[in-house]
């Protein structure tokens, strides 16, 4: 069906309006949508030929049955608005992804008087069941990541088909917190800690640096990473010791994003830059970023190599997912 | 698979529908369905793992197609329809993988329930296919809600049942119910009662069925039994063989629909009485001697005969008024014409004896007196066995045979007269009926009968009855003494209660099965916009325009309040208790003003928050709020009546306001 556009019934706009992005939400009539699915649509066709049938051929208990049909399909959009009115849903925040992977969305559904199925599903994609019934239930709405960056929520479409599947009863929730969304990482060979400027498609060839292994251990000097310190000596009372690792270098590494760089060179960069970082943080090697005009300080934290890959994926965002 | 349960449900649903058109459905279609329900069946419990490959299925699809198109202009239309549609049901129900192949199966199962309504609409059909389609619901309602347990489910059910049920009642009483909206092809339905020709051997298959052909409600006196002649058809051919309606009252039948209605003159007493009739696929209706119609889609003929407007496809009931004391004298000369018609030659012997007879006899009244004298005389014996008289049949039944059961007699009585010159037509229909309580009369289709009307100049057609010249207890016992001395009576049908009328218990148990099934016959199978107007006649008092246009909107109106009281019912219950539900609102109606909880604040933090925040008068009333709910979470129990919670709560409302202002 052509009004389902990117699987969204109503505009962004629209909806933005009428269910405010939260993390929380009760779902009441104005967050509801209700009309008659296809099955129910089929139903109604079935419901109209019976009654068609039973004036040609006179046929009263046709004619009833007809009505009764009809009665249950009333019911059932009465059923099926009261069952899905009152749901609370909690949306969590989703943990940053990389695009082609599955962004999970978690959610917590108190469902107190909510009975059946309920489908939830992102932009039509993968669609997740769970079966409700006086109880918390803690599910993820599921989607893949298509492009880099940092974006809103994409809104959660929650649906339910209760009773008898005559009528779908649906809401398009989302939060306030942001979805982050990192390259994709694509194997390249990591730069040599000299290496001054890095142009796309220059990347030169290292030593191979990749062993994980440390192989000694030396007395701590300030100035070296928190987590290299070999806390298990410590603690048994051998003085601080910071761990040592082949290939370690004290160097850093600069890895460079020039500022005219665009379009699919650009992707192809952020791509290699983001398989690189990922590389040199699992060293534990310090390397600094410089974004165009940005520039993040060599360090080799857990931290940093977050930020710096927060910032490859909103450097120059497109529309984003 | 989780959904074993109702696939199973639904496989069983679809089995036993088809079985129950088991008359309809050609067999290999029936064999086919069946083998497919044992594949999935099988499938479903695991006992078989492979399933038919779909090449084999469209190899296999295609070959029934051919075969049903081939059969399909045999058994008409409708009927090849629904084989078409129980086929692919069958080849549906092997390939029953997704949840849209259940949806549609699920469909036309409903679709197929809902047919066989038009081939069985006794009591105990309807309960038994009423219970297929509830079984149906529940197994949708299986496939929708795959947790739930069957109590669960099956109270969820009977709730939406319980609603169902009385709405649809009331959309029935009070929705009009319309004519058909245009013709529909022809049911190829096993309908038992009178043809439209008339073959003597006919009558006698005919009258070995004990099923119901009419009821008839009198509204003050009942006729007397000799008196009970039914017409149901005039006929006026005779082609040596059987006897048949002439091609142009078929005409004069159809202007008839379309222009204004023939109107018989009629005086005299009258009786008044409505008609509940048994469907039979053709247009004939039932009346006692010159009838009019009271109901709308009821025509009247020249021939005093009563026709519908439609096919009795299903049961209907019309209303009549029967002026005994009329003669039928009304009659074209083209009528009389007709009614002399013989077939060029044929039946020598019987063309000797009108000769004779009619030399021997100068008036018409001389001339048919003689023939029923010869009946009378020529030990002539009403059997429901006769034999089998291929040619000259009027002959061999007269000289040879002269056994024979009342079509014989009519059929012959009618030649003759012809023969010698008097206009004479054979009517056939039914005589008699069993009296049930409240004057009404259930006529059986073993009550059928033909008789001969002759004319006279002066009183018109005149009925003379043959049979009852040889066997007097037809007329005044019926068929059943008739025929008692060759224990004839009903021999297909050795279980049929009406075999037992002497064992007084069976015979009362009949009578109430009679009971039931006229009461449903007439006002559920038959209902229509006779019984509906009389209903508003008897709550208003007259079926005016308004009253009818009040008593719709008014079942509407019930409907509706129906729907609100379920509704109410069945509203979430709000699980917090009230100290809990007005705290909450009391942070509602801060929240607008400005004073929001943060997810990460625990009460008292918000508490301290106020306090600091917010202006003393409405920090006193927040206070009081929060110490009632902190009561009540730590102390179980609220200190505030709701009523006074509910005037805090207004008391905030005033002082956000007035502080803000």
């Amino acid at each position: 069906m052509k009004i389902f556009k990117n699987g969204r019934f109503f505009s962004n706009h629209w909806l933005n309006k009428r269910i405010p992005r939260q993390d929380e939400i009760t779902l009441s009539h104005r967050h509801i949508f209700i009309l008659p699915s296809r099955f129910g649509a089929s139903y109604v066709g079935l419901c109209i030929l019976l009654f068609v049938m039973a004036t040609n051929f006179q046929n009263n208990l046709m004619l009833l049955l007809c009505y009764f049909l009809v009665g249950i399909f009333l019911l059932s959009l009465f059923r099926c608005y009261q069952n899905f009115v009152g749901l609370t849903l909690r949306i969590q925040s989703a943990s940053p992804v990389f695009v082609g992977e599955t962004v999970t969305i978690p959610l917590l559904i108190k469902a107190e008087s909510t009975l059946g199925q309920i489908k939830m599903s992102i932009n039509n994609q993968t669609a997740v069941f769970v079966n409700a019934g006086n109880s918390n239930i803690t599910t993820a709405a599921k989607m893949l990541a298509t492009y880099r960056g940092q974006t809103q929520c994409p809104r959660i479409k929650i649906e339910s088909f209760y009773p008898l599947g005559l009528f779908h009863c649906w809401s398009m929730i989302a939060s306030d917190q942001p979805l982050l969304v990192y390259p994709a990482p694509v194997k390249c060979p990591i730069p040599a800690a000299d290496v001054t400027t890095l142009k796309q498609g220059e990347t030169q060839s290292a030593p191979t640096q990749d062993k994980e292994e440390y192989y000694q251990l030396r007395p701590h000097q300030t100035g070296e990473p928190l987590h290299h310190i070999a806390w298990k000596q410590m603690a048994m009372g051998r003085g601080t010791l910071t761990k040592q690792f082949s290939g370690y270098s004290s160097q850093n590494i600069r890895l460079i994003v020039p500022n005219e760089l665009t379009g699919l060179a650009l992707e192809k960069h952020l791509s290699e830059l983001t398989f690189i970082i990922l590389i040199l943080s699992q060293q534990q090697q310090p390397f600094s970023l410089q974004l165009g005009d940005k520039f993040f300080d060599a360090d080799n934290t857990e931290w940093h190599s977050k930020v710096c890959l927060k910032a490859l994926a909103t450097w120059k965002q497109n529309d984003g997912i | 698979m989780a959904s074993n349960r109702q696939q199973l449900l639904l496989t069983c649903c679809l089995l036993l529908s088809c079985i129950a058109l088991f008359d309809v459905l050609l067999i290999w279609v029936s064999g086919l369905l069946i083998i497919s329900g044992i594949i999935r069946i099988s499938l479903l419990r695991h006992t078989q793992k492979h399933t038919i490959t779909q090449r084999t299925l469209n190899l296999l699809a295609v070959l029934s197609l051919v075969v049903l198109f081939w059969y399909g202009w045999q058994i008409g239309l409708m009927n090849s329809m629904l084989n078409l549609l129980v086929l692919a049901c069958a080849f549906k129900l092997i390939k029953l993988e997704n949840h849209k192949d259940f949806l549609q199966l699920s469909l036309s199962t409903l679709f197929i329930i809902a047919c066989g309504f038009m081939f069985y609409q006794q009591i105990i059909a309807v309960v038994f296919y009423s219970l297929l389609v509830i079984a149906l619901l529940f197994a949708l309602q299986s496939h929708f809600q795959p947790n739930r347990t069957l109590p669960d489910l099956s109270t969820e059910l009977i709730k939406q049942i319980s609603f169902a049920i009385p709405v649809s009642l009331l959309l029935f009483i009070a929705l009009p119910h319309l004519p058909p909206l245009w013709q529909m092809p022809g049911m190829n339905q096993a309908q038992s009662g009178l043809s439209d020709t008339l073959n003597p051997g006919d009558l006698s298959r005919v009258a070995q069925s004990a099923e119901l052909a009419f009821s008839a409600e009198f509204q003050q006196k009942l006729p007397t039994r000799t008196q009970l002649y039914w017409r149901a058809q005039v006929m006026e051919v005779f082609n040596g063989k059987q006897w048949s309606r002439h091609p142009y009252r078929l005409r004069q039948q159809q202007q008839l629909q379309f222009s204004q209605h023939y109107n018989p003159r009629v005086f005299g007493e009258h009786y008044r009485y409505s008609v509940v009739a048994q469907p039979t696929g053709m247009n004939l209706l039932y009346a006692l001697d010159v009838a009019t119609p009271v109901s709308d889609d009821v025509i009247a003929n020249p021939s005093y005969q009563l026709t519908s407007k439609f096919p009795l496809v299903s049961t209907i009931s019309y209303e009549v008024i029967s002026w005994y004391q009329t003669p039928l004298d009304q009659a074209s000369s083209f009528d009389l014409v007709l009614n002399l018609q013989l077939p060029p030659n044929g039946n020598p012997r019987a063309r000797a004896f009108a000769k004779q007879l009619a030399a021997n006899n100068p008036t018409v009244q001389q001339k048919i007196r003689a023939v029923l004298q010869y009946y009378k005389q020529q030990s002539f014996v009403y059997s429901l066995q006769p034999d089998v008289m291929p040619d000259n049949m009027v002959d061999t039944f007269l000289f040879e045979k002269k056994k024979g059961f009342c079509a014989h007699y009519a059929a012959s009585m009618a030649y003759l007269l012809r023969l010698m010159g008097i206009p004479a037509r054979v009517v056939t229909g039914y005589m008699g009926g069993e009296n049930q309580s409240g004057n009404r009369i259930n006529v059986y289709q073993f009550d059928a009968h033909a008789w001969v009307e002759a004319w006279h100049e002066d009183k018109g057609w005149v009925r003379y009855d043959p049979t009852a010249v040889v066997s007097p207890e037809r007329l005044l016992y019926g068929l059943e003494q008739a025929v008692a001395y060759e224990n004839s009576f009903l021999t297909e049908q050795p279980f049929s209660l009406m075999k037992f009328k002497s064992v007084r218990w069976l015979n009362q148990l009949r009578l109430a099965f009679a009971q039931m099934d006229y009461w449903w016959n007439s006002w559920v199978v038959g209902f229509n916009q006779r019984q509906q107007l009389s209903i508003i006649s008897a709550i208003f008092g007259s079926a005016t325009l308004t009253n009818i246009g009040l008593f719709t909107l008014g079942a509407l109106g019930i409907i509706l309040f129906i729907v609100a009281v379920y509704i109410w019912k069945n509203k979430p219950k709000s699980t917090s208790p009230v100290a809990v539900k007005y705290y909450l609102h009391a942070l509602k109606i801060l929240k607008k003003h400005g004073y929001q909880r943060q997810y990460s604040q625990g009460p008292e933090d918000y508490y301290q928050q106020i306090k600091t925040s917010s202006p003393l008068p409405v920090f006193n009333v927040f206070k009081r709020l929060h110490n009632n709910y902190m009561h009540y979470q730590y102390a179980g129990k609220p200190s505030m009546s709701p009523k006074r919670l509910k005037a805090e709560l207004k008391q905030l409302k005033h002082v956000l306001r007035t502080s803000q202002s």
